[in-house]
């Protein structure tokens, strides 16, 4: 018997996937480092709560809506784009903290700093899960399409990418506003699983979160993110006792794994059984070949 | 989706530390105490969940309650809602616990009420202020949700009323936090009592959490000359606004705030503070309260947080003798026990509830006065029309 | 608009702040093309070694603060020589070098709530908080000095890159790290003294800061402010971050005073997005096409 606690942390999972995923498009795909993803899902959070509470639109019409509406918004980040990536993810900082701060002071519409609440719980098991597959699904036809593959020229060399032809500002605008979609509907799944929404749920925190996310599970790898999705979400919940120290090993942990294996946890590869396998053998060839050197003390190299 | 599913195979093999507790009826009965262990909020929060603990002690040593000693599960809210909303499920759902107690977080504890509500357990909350802690926003009540201390209406009403009727100000200036449900909610309720009286507001200024200087705001407030200058903030941001504003020259104002306030915050800026008015919910020299505290100091490291000591010591009691009264800890059961009780004895005197709104009938503020390094008693103050 | 002029005013007092974090942070970015996050953390360092020395009353307050630059430098050198080398032997991918200084920062500000707590610390108070009047307008004690340290600080700098040889040698790798190696800079020592230095000027950053507005650990926080002013002067560009800083203080104090107090930061992203437009480099920013 699986408890209600257990559902709700994996429905959480769900909802980091569909936002992991969609960011990964933009910083693990096209090389774009964001500070200020939590801002589209703040879009995408309070538009579907208002068009669900104010308007009574149905839950599975705001999903897509929110994410549209983030969508939409993502176009005013659009002139940072043709600067250096550091100019983009501080002013990417600049916009999340905007959203917030427009949040604050939305009034009655959006409940200011006071909350906008009202939602029921609609985003349970069953439901979230098959949003995380079709978000999942969606990305990896992205991925392995021709504009997928423009967009890791374009992380890996602008300027050859440029002079193949590639319009780069415009491919990573596209890459953003898919991004800014799937945090938007991440957030308004986000809305209806707290029930209550708070501008200050969004803040820079959760954007780091996100971000560092991306990378710790893997530049340019799905199944990486999903991964680094999963235990983002559990590791708060597996390691409760040593809360506070959580989040010095997390920092610690980001550090060394770019130091020792840039490309993230799984680098660009792709979870599947034959990675499986070629991982198993790695451990067990480097296994035996310890063992051999300390028999044969003069084994060269 | 091979790729999908060894991606959820790690997911069950990481939660399956986690397993599922059956009820039980004859352990220890288990009250889950909410409250911020890590962030700024930590100041409050750990002195509440100490004090739960040596509550919750004193009680087992004089017998338990029906027979059986009182647990306190601790329940970190990380100072965000999706934690705190986390920490609780897991409680219920672990633990058994039977009832929750605390923050003093008014966004949290919406949050949270929602998962309370779910498992059939009531909430108190310390010192969280807000109405929609309590009540929805079309005006019914929420009816797993309670607190025992006043709302921020009544608080931007005893501020409005106190500077109007007994300081005769009739002009001020409020700068407050724009992020903060607490501080955007007080000056609302500040407002249009201080403008209904005859006072005026003669402009609002805001800020945002994480700043620092407020000086650009104190300029232009100082430059209308308010009588008053109200705050209702945090102590850290307190300190910080004052001592600037004496900087650039204001004299003769009136400071008062709201239960943000903390003794912490005189000694960041004791000099400027001198003569300052503060509302609170009790006095630290209300012998029982300044008993309790005592209590505290010499058993944990010394904390200035006397009202949440106090509370915190006198929710557990609360719970504890409404579990006695029920004579069993059915959820149903004690909900209604709450929400009925009349002229209850808790430890500072009795509290009537008001079922239609779950909020105490007939609870007076403190107003203190800083004096020295201290926050010193002026009076208990109800308005009256 | 009578209080106009101490509304400018107030804006230098915060800009120049901002300017003395900016121009450390712009010193690593026109060597490295990096943005180190973890500036804040040198800051975080230098503000709790000052205030933990000061408050021990051993030693005379301008000796600790010395010493207290000295600790954030030392903190710095290590930070680079064992987080950031690696990933220039590896390749130094920009994207790399964000996460790495992103890592140090949550760790650091993280491991001081968890080792030292999260509470505020008031410096013993060094200077009068009090204020001159000048003309109408009230000006701090504290921001003179604080300015004063700035901006002395500032001319070292100067003096050090325009007039030593190690000052030149930082400005060719500035212009082309590997064509500075190629003429007998040795890259590893230079970049060692370059991130001392922007660990000097972090940690007396951090004391000020401290000063002016106590001791916590999100205090770092501001450096993003910094940042912000250093991209508005122009990324690379050491009078830029400076200039950028002073204006991004100013505008925020007269945003915040005369259009709206609440909607402050979201009027000053939106003068960011603008000016981006028309001057993608930044005011004073220089654009140096990437060599093929």
């Amino acid at each position: 018997m699986v408890s209600s606690y257990m559902l709700s942390v994996l429905t959480l999972i769900c909802i980091n996937i569909v936002a992991v995923t969609g960011l990964s498009l933009l910083t693990g795909f096209t090389g774009l480092f964001s500070f200020g993803h939590s801002g589209f899902m703040s879009i995408g959070a309070y538009t579907a709560a208002i068009l669900f509470v104010k308007f009574n639109m149905p839950y599975w019409a705001v999903l897509p809506l929110g994410g549209l509406a983030a969508c939409l918004v993502s176009g005013i980040m659009y002139p940072t784009l043709r600067l250096k990536g550091d100019y983009f993810a501080i002013a990417a900082l600049g916009f999340g903290e905007s959203v917030r701060l427009i949040m604050d002071n939305g009034g009655n519409l959006t409940g200011g700093a006071r909350g906008f609440g009202g939602m029921p719980t609609l985003t349970k098991w069953p439901e979230a899960l098959l949003v995380a597959v079709i978000a999942l699904v969606l990305m990896r036809n992205i991925i392995r399409s021709r504009f997928g593959r423009t967009l890791i020229a374009i992380r890996e060399d602008k300027i050859a990418a440029q002079s193949m032809g590639i319009n780069v500002a415009r491919n990573q605008y596209l890459a953003l506003a898919i991004s800014a979609f799937y945090c938007g509907v991440a957030g308004a799944m986000f809305a209806f699983f707290m029930t209550y929404l708070q501008p200050s749920m969004f803040d820079v925190a959760k954007s780091t979160e996100l971000s560092s996310s991306v990378v710790f599970g893997g530049i340019g790898s799905l199944s990486g993110s999903v991964i680094a999705a999963v235990i983002l979400t559990s590791i708060p919940e597996v390691f409760r006792p040593l809360m506070q120290w959580r989040m010095v090993f997390y920092g610690l942990a980001l550090v060394l794994t770019i130091v020792v294996k840039p490309t993230g946890l799984m680098g660009t590869n792709e979870l599947s059984f034959g990675f499986l396998r070629r991982f198993a053998r790695k451990i067990i060839s480097v296994g035996k070949k310890s063992s051999q050197d300390t028999t044969n003390p003069k084994g060269g190299k | 989706m091979r790729r999908v599913a060894t991606a959820f195979l790690t997911v069950f093999i990481l939660i399956s530390g986690a397993s599922v507790y059956g009820a039980d009826s004859t352990g220890p009965i288990k009250i889950g105490y909410l409250a911020h262990l890590t962030g700024d909020a930590s100041v409050w929060g750990i002195p509440e969940t100490n004090t739960a603990k040596m509550a919750a002690e004193e009680i087992n040593a004089a017998g338990g309650v029906l027979g059986r000693k009182i647990e306190i599960v601790s329940m970190d809210t990380r100072s965000n809602a999706a934690d705190a909303v986390n920490a609780v499920k897991k409680a219920v759902a672990e633990q058994n616990i039977v009832a929750v107690l605390g923050s003093n977080w008014s966004g949290i504890n919406i949050a949270t009420s929602s998962v309370c509500a779910e498992a059939k357990i009531p909430q108190i909350s310390s010192y969280a202020t807000a109405v929609k802690v309590t009540i929805n926003d079309d005006g019914s009540v929420k009816p797993w949700a309670f607190r025992t201390c006043f709302m921020d209406p009544y608080q931007g009403k005893v501020i409005a009323y106190y500077l109007f009727k007994e300081l005769h100000k009739k002009t001020a200036a409020v700068l407050y936090d724009i992020g903060s449900d607490y501080s955007v909610g007080l000056t609302q309720y500040f407002e249009d009592n201080f403008s209904r009286l005859g006072g005026k507001v003669v402009g609002k200024w805001a800020y945002k959490a994480g700043d620092v200087d407020f000086r650009p705001q104190l300029t232009q407030i100082l430059s209308k000359k308010p009588e008053v200058l109200m705050i209702p903030i945090t102590y850290k941001d307190i300190s910080l606004v004052v001592r600037q504003a004496m900087e650039l020259g204001m004299e003769n104002t009136v400071i008062m705030g709201g239960d943000g306030a903390s003794p912490a915050m005189l000694a960041m800026a004791g000099p400027e503070l001198q003569g300052s008015y503060w509302v609170k919910h009790v006095s630290p020299e209300d012998p029982i309260v300044a008993g309790i505290w005592k209590k505290y100091n010499a058993k944990y490291p010394t904390s200035g947080e006397y009202a949440n000591i106090y509370k915190a010591y006198e929710l557990v009691n609360f719970i504890a003798d409404i579990i006695r009264a029920s004579g069993t800890t059915d959820g149903e059961t004690i909900r209604k026990a709450i929400e009925n009780c009349k002229n209850f004895k808790i430890t500072d005197g009795t509290i009537t509830m008001d079922p239609k709104t779950h909020n105490p009938l007939n609870k007076s503020a403190v107003i203190l006065q800083a004096v020295g390094k201290e926050l010193k008693f002026v009076t208990k103050y109800a308005p009256v029309d | 608009m009578s209080t106009f002029f101490q509304q400018i005013i107030n804006g230098l007092s915060i800009g120049s702040v901002y300017a003395l974090i900016a121009v450390g942070y712009s010193l690593v970015y026109s060597i490295l093309s990096f943005s180190n996050f973890a500036h804040s953390s040198f800051l975080i360092m230098g503000a709790y070694t000052g205030f933990f020395l000061i408050s021990t009353n051993l030693m005379p307050p301008l000796l600790a603060i010395f010493i207290a630059m000295l600790v954030s430098g030392g903190f710095a050198m290590f930070i680079e020589r064992f987080a950031y080398r690696p990933i220039r032997a590896k390749g130094g991918k920009s994207l790399y070098y964000i996460i790495a200084s992103l890592g140090i920062s949550i760790f650091f500000e993280n491991f001081v709530v968890a080792a030292i707590g999260a509470n505020y610390r008031t410096y013993p108070s060094l200077l009068p908080y009090k204020a001159i009047k000048f003309l109408g307008l009230r000006i701090s004690i504290l921001d003179l000095a604080c300015a004063g340290i700035a901006i002395f600080f500032l001319i070292l700098l100067e003096f050090f890159l325009k007039r030593t040889k190690m000052g030149m040698a930082i400005r060719a790798a500035a212009f082309d790290l590997t064509t500075a190696s190629l003429m007998g800079v040795n890259v590893n020592f230079l970049l060692s003294i370059v991130f001392l230095i922007a660990g000097f000027l972090a940690g007396i950053a951090g004391v000020v800061l401290g000063i002016k507005y106590t001791v916590y650990p999100q205090l770092g926080s501001l450096t993003t402010k910094a940042f912000i002013g250093a991209i508005l002067g122009g990324l690379g560009s050491l009078p830029g971050a400076i200039i950028g800083s002073v204006c991004l203080g100013v505008i925020e104090a007269c945003t915040a005073a005369f259009i709206s107090s609440q909607l402050r930061d979201l009027i000053v992203f939106l003068i960011l997005i603008i000016v981006l437009i028309f001057r993608p480099n930044g005011i004073m920013g220089v654009y140096v096409d990437d060599k093929v």
